[in-house]
């Protein structure tokens, strides 16, 4: 799969937001693991750019669905560490819902002949 | 929350920032290292990881814009670039926020001070159906008659209530109260709560009579806040009272105003003994209608009572069937009354806003009028910033961010100052015993107010330097065109200070002639003179007196009294006026055929009492000692009785006598005098017919008058010692007239002191605003000043110019403004009452003042520019 076809997932708006909150769901993790776990499990496809994931991490920071913490990467580096709140988990459940809705009725448009 | 965390990144947005970026470039790291491991060549790396990441510093913008929307953020830097701007025009700065400070501080503690004073309802559940009323023909009734009115009517309730004097002793020192006696339900009947301890009612004075409830203020002030002060004994008068109950903060009395007596005791109780004599009118009468209760019934179910009464005791009860019932106003008894107090405050209450407002006009001129000078001094700046491409629209929001953070300062510290002030007024001691509570709320209201003042303030004084700003031409304007340029060229900065100055004499005359009005209107004669009397109180009432006793005290009162040097005359008087007692009853008047009942303020006099109050005796003599043993019996009557009942022809020689009591038809009495009319309730009050009548030779309570020749405190102690020696068991206390009725001319003083005060604030801000304009136009000057010297003008001859262009300009301004203030004040001319529209004095002091003023401003920087030499003076751009 070559670098053209991975896209930025902002074709939904708030998918960036839920994408990132269900990375968190398994732990905490860093920014930098949250991009390369989102590009991983999307089979290459969903890209994050810095600046769309950072933001978004101050955006779920703002909303106090995430917080944050510093600590020490694998390597030994001081890196910033985020962790799902308890409103952040309700959120993604919430939001989870409402994306599996929306996406079966797209599909169900889609489909339709 | 979301706000909350806002703020706190705000706070260490510093440290926040840093983290942001260390985090990106821990991520851009990681990234160069995978495509490292990936393969890539080294050069390829970074940019790949690049194209991969996008822009960084971007990326650090948009996650700060989540806390801190731009929009907001242009608005701040707009501000800041504004500060900027006015911090370095420090006197620009000082006038604007003196201004604006001035006018919405002084503007908003009035405003607190009248809510707080007279609009607030008063303490009671259901204050729209309480209802006044008179029983026959006075305001008062007797105990037996309220006991079986109130207490015995199906279907209706009403309390009685009168204010009482009281005097309240102490270790060593007895202090005068008022007191409101009051029926034992009236707390119960209005719905009034206490904060600690309980009300009495019907069943807790049946058993204990003697207790009695204090407010808020005299638990505070006179009981030092007592913590154990339910149960603790006050001796009052001589009786021993528990206080049951202390009153609410902010309780306000059915009196309105904010006056309240200091405490509330039954009816009846030891201090005010009930008397069984019918005759005796003493109370108030206060109805409340039931729930869906109508006016017309109450009143009929009441003259259904009374007329029973009458035929009961047909001699003391005459007119009994005759039931007149008025409005109550929520404000309070005051604000009931029929005479004309409610239209003068509401009218006075009004104009103050009028004032109020015409201050922050003035404010806004001034500052706006700096603002446009210093626009066009700014036109070469301005001209610049659009010439390298500054668009109009964020030329116009940085124009009007000066005039926003002007308004924020000003009005903020307006805003800090009122609340400052209000707290000031509220601190005044107060010449009168009554308590007097004035809550200062700090609530949203304020804020309220306080930001509609900044929104108002900053459009008018924004938009003035923004049309200045938008007619400068880029071509002409980085040119050196605006300098040098003399006013006698009638330049824009010329035409501004005349325009200046027209509207400030403008907006002085309607400043100053509202300010004489209400002045004069506040400045009531009350009929009498205040100056030179002193009052004595003494208390008899104690148990341990004799009748016989009391009689012999007050004579020989009145003979020591008489002999002290300097006192002119000595008097004595059942009723003083204007100091909350009155007596208002009926009065049947011997016309021919058949006797005409009228409604009159009644007081009980010594001889000597018109000498000693300075009321003139328009025909007739004063009583003498003999008119006190009844017979002949004698009256006299003030003017407005004899215009009302005898027109046209003389009063004297005609008779009048009192409705029968205990029985017995009364004489009729021969009016020997017709003297002047006085106030007798209040200032405001319509003049009612008032009948004076001998005080009799027998026993009683009365307040004695003392005429000096001159007033003092010293002299007061001086007659207060006298009076200890006389009878040392009767506590007295000598004050002055005034001061007894400090409660009735209250209002007016405050008036006059606010109409004072906003005067004087009006004048400051006007001539502040006009001579710091003048003075920044003619220091703008100083380069031409330096060429006139450089090319051999004389020192005294560039002064005469400068002066002379100056009283020019300031002579069509206050022309102009004159003319148009001569146009506009006829409109005011019904809010104006004793000065004429066009009142000259007004209008020649406004005149010469603001002369005067662009004058002393146009001097002093001329002088300044002179003492420059001609090159610095030059370079001064």
């Amino acid at each position: 799969m070559g670098a053209n076809d991975r896209v930025p997932p902002d074709l939904l708006s708030g998918t960036v937001d839920l994408l990132i909150l269900k990375s968190l769901a398994g732990g905490q993790r860093h920014g930098y693991a949250i991009a390369q776990y989102i590009r991983a499990s999307s089979g290459d496809v969903l890209e994050l750019g810095e600046s769309s994931l950072y933001t978004a991490l101050q955006r779920l920071l703002l909303n106090g669905w995430v917080s944050d913490e510093w600590g020490a990467s694998e390597n030994n580096r001081r890196a910033r560490y985020y962790r799902l709140t308890s409103a952040g988990r309700k959120h993604l459940a919430a939001q989870t819902r409402e994306f599996d809705l929306v996406v079966t009725a797209i599909q169900r448009v889609l489909r339709t002949v | 929350m979301r706000l909350f965390r806002r703020l706190k990144y705000l706070l260490h947005r510093g440290r926040r920032e840093r983290e942001l970026a260390e985090e990106l470039v821990f991520h851009r790291d990681l990234a160069e290292q995978e495509q490292r491991h990936a393969g890539l060549p080294p050069e390829e790396v970074r940019r790949a990881t690049n194209l991969q990441m996008g822009n960084t510093t971007l990326a650090r913008e948009a996650a700060h814009h989540v806390w801190f929307p731009a929009a907001i953020e242009g608005v701040l830097q707009d501000l800041h670039y504004a500060w900027r701007g006015l911090s370095r025009s420090k006197a620009l700065l000082a006038v604007a926020c003196l201004s604006l400070g001035l006018s919405t501080g002084f503007g908003t503690a009035l405003f607190n001070v009248v809510n707080g004073v007279i609009l607030q309802p008063v303490t009671v559940t259901r204050p729209d159906a309480l209802v006044r009323f008179w029983v026959g023909n006075g305001n008062r009734i007797s105990w037996p008659n309220l006991h079986d009115i109130c207490d015995q009517t199906p279907s209706v309730s009403c309390v009685g209530h009168r204010v009482d004097e009281l005097m309240w002793q102490q270790r060593d020192e007895s202090i005068r109260l008022f007191g409101q006696a009051v029926s034992p339900h009236y707390f119960t009947m209005l719905g009034i709560q206490v904060t600690q301890g309980r009300v009495f009612t019907s069943e807790t004075v049946r058993e204990t009579p003697d207790t009695v409830l204090v407010t808020h203020a005299f638990w505070e002030r006179q009981l030092g806040r007592d913590p154990h002060v339910i149960g603790r004994t006050l001796v009052l008068t001589g009786h021993p009272y528990t206080v049951i109950g202390v009153l609410p903060r902010g309780f306000r009395s059915i009196w309105g105003l904010g006056i309240a007596p200091s405490l509330y005791l039954p009816a009846g109780s030891a201090a005010r003994p009930a008397t069984t004599r019918r005759g005796d009118a003493e109370y108030e009468l206060l109805g409340l209608l039931g729930p869906g209760q109508s006016l017309a019934e109450f009143r009929s179910r009441v003259t259904a009572r009374a007329t029973g009464l009458q035929e009961a005791y047909p001699v003391e009860n005459r007119g009994f069937g005759r039931v007149q019932t008025f409005p109550f106003h929520s404000l309070g008894l005051f604000l009931s009354s029929e005479d004309q107090v409610m239209r003068v405050i509401v009218l006075f209450a009004s104009l103050i806003v009028v004032l109020v407002l015409l201050l922050a006009v003035i404010a806004c001129v001034n500052i706006a009028g700096l603002l446009v000078a210093r626009a066009v001094a700014r036109q070469r700046e301005i001209a610049i910033r659009l010439s390298i491409g500054c668009g109009r629209l964020r030329l116009a929001r940085l124009l009007l961010a000066e005039g926003l953070l002007l308004a924020i300062i000003g009005v903020g510290l307006g805003g800090v100052a009122s609340i400052w002030l209000a707290r000031l007024l509220v601190a005044v001691p107060l010449p009168f015993p009554v308590p007097f509570e004035v809550e200062v709320p700090v609530d949203l209201h304020l804020f309220g107010y306080l930001a509609a003042m900044v929104a108002l303030t900053a459009m008018v004084i924004g938009v003035a330097p923004l049309l200045q700003a938008f007619r400068v031409s880029v071509v002409r304007g980085t040119g050196s065109a605006p300098r040098a340029v003399g006013f006698r060229r009638w330049s824009l900065r010329g035409t501004l200070i005349t325009v200046q100055i027209a509207m400030s004499t403008v907006l002085l005359v309607a400043t100053t002639l509202f300010v004489r009005s209400l002045w004069g209107a506040s400045q009531i004669d009350p009929g009498f003179d205040m100056a030179h009397v002193v009052t004595v109180e003494a208390d008899t009432r104690s148990p341990q007196l004799t009748a016989a006793e009391v009689g012999a005290y007050y004579r020989a009162a009145i003979d020591r009294l008489n002999n002290v040097p300097n006192v002119v005359a000595v008097s004595g008087a059942i009723v003083v006026p204007l100091s909350m007692g009155s007596i208002v009853n009926s009065l049947l008047v011997d016309v021919g055929s058949k006797d005409r009942a009228v409604t009159v303020n009644s007081n009980w006099i010594l001889p000597d009492y018109f000498r000693v109050m300075g009321i003139p005796l328009r025909s007739g003599r004063e009583f003498s000692e003999t008119d006190r043993e009844d017979r002949p019996r004698v009256a006299i009557v003030n003017e407005t009785f004899a215009r009302r009942l005898f027109a046209g022809q003389s009063a004297l020689g005609q008779r009048v006598r009192r409705p029968a009591s205990d029985g017995n038809p009364e004489p009729w009495a021969e009016i020997v005098a017709v003297v002047a009319d006085s106030h007798y309730l209040t200032l405001g009050e319509e003049i009612r017919p008032q009948v004076y009548w001998p005080f009799g030779s027998g026993v009683g309570n009365m307040t004695v008058h003392v005429r000096t020749e001159s007033g003092g405190s010293g002299f007061a102690q001086g007659l207060q010692d006298i009076l200890t020696g006389v009878d040392s068991r009767v506590p007295v206390r000598v004050r002055p007239l005034s001061s007894v009725m400090a409660v009735a001319l209250f209002p007016a003083q405050a008036a006059a002191m606010v109409l004072a005060g906003l005067g004087l604030v009006g004048w400051a801000l006007t001539i502040a605003g006009l001579y710091g304009l003048v003075a920044y136009t003619v220091t703008r000057r100083i380069p031409e000043i330096g060429v006139r010297v450089a090319l051999g003008a004389t020192p005294s001859s560039v002064m005469r110019l400068l002066l002379r262009d100056g009283l020019a300009i300031a002579i069509v301004g206050v022309a102009a403004g004159l003319i148009v203030a001569s146009l506009a004040t006829p409109f005011l001319s019904m809010f104006l009452a004793g000065v004429a529209p066009r009142d000259v004095t007004s209008f020649s002091v406004v005149a010469a003042a603001l002369i005067l003023t662009a004058l002393a401003a146009s001097y002093g920087p001329a002088r300044r520019g002179m003492r420059l030499s001609p090159t610095d003076a030059l370079r001064a751009e």
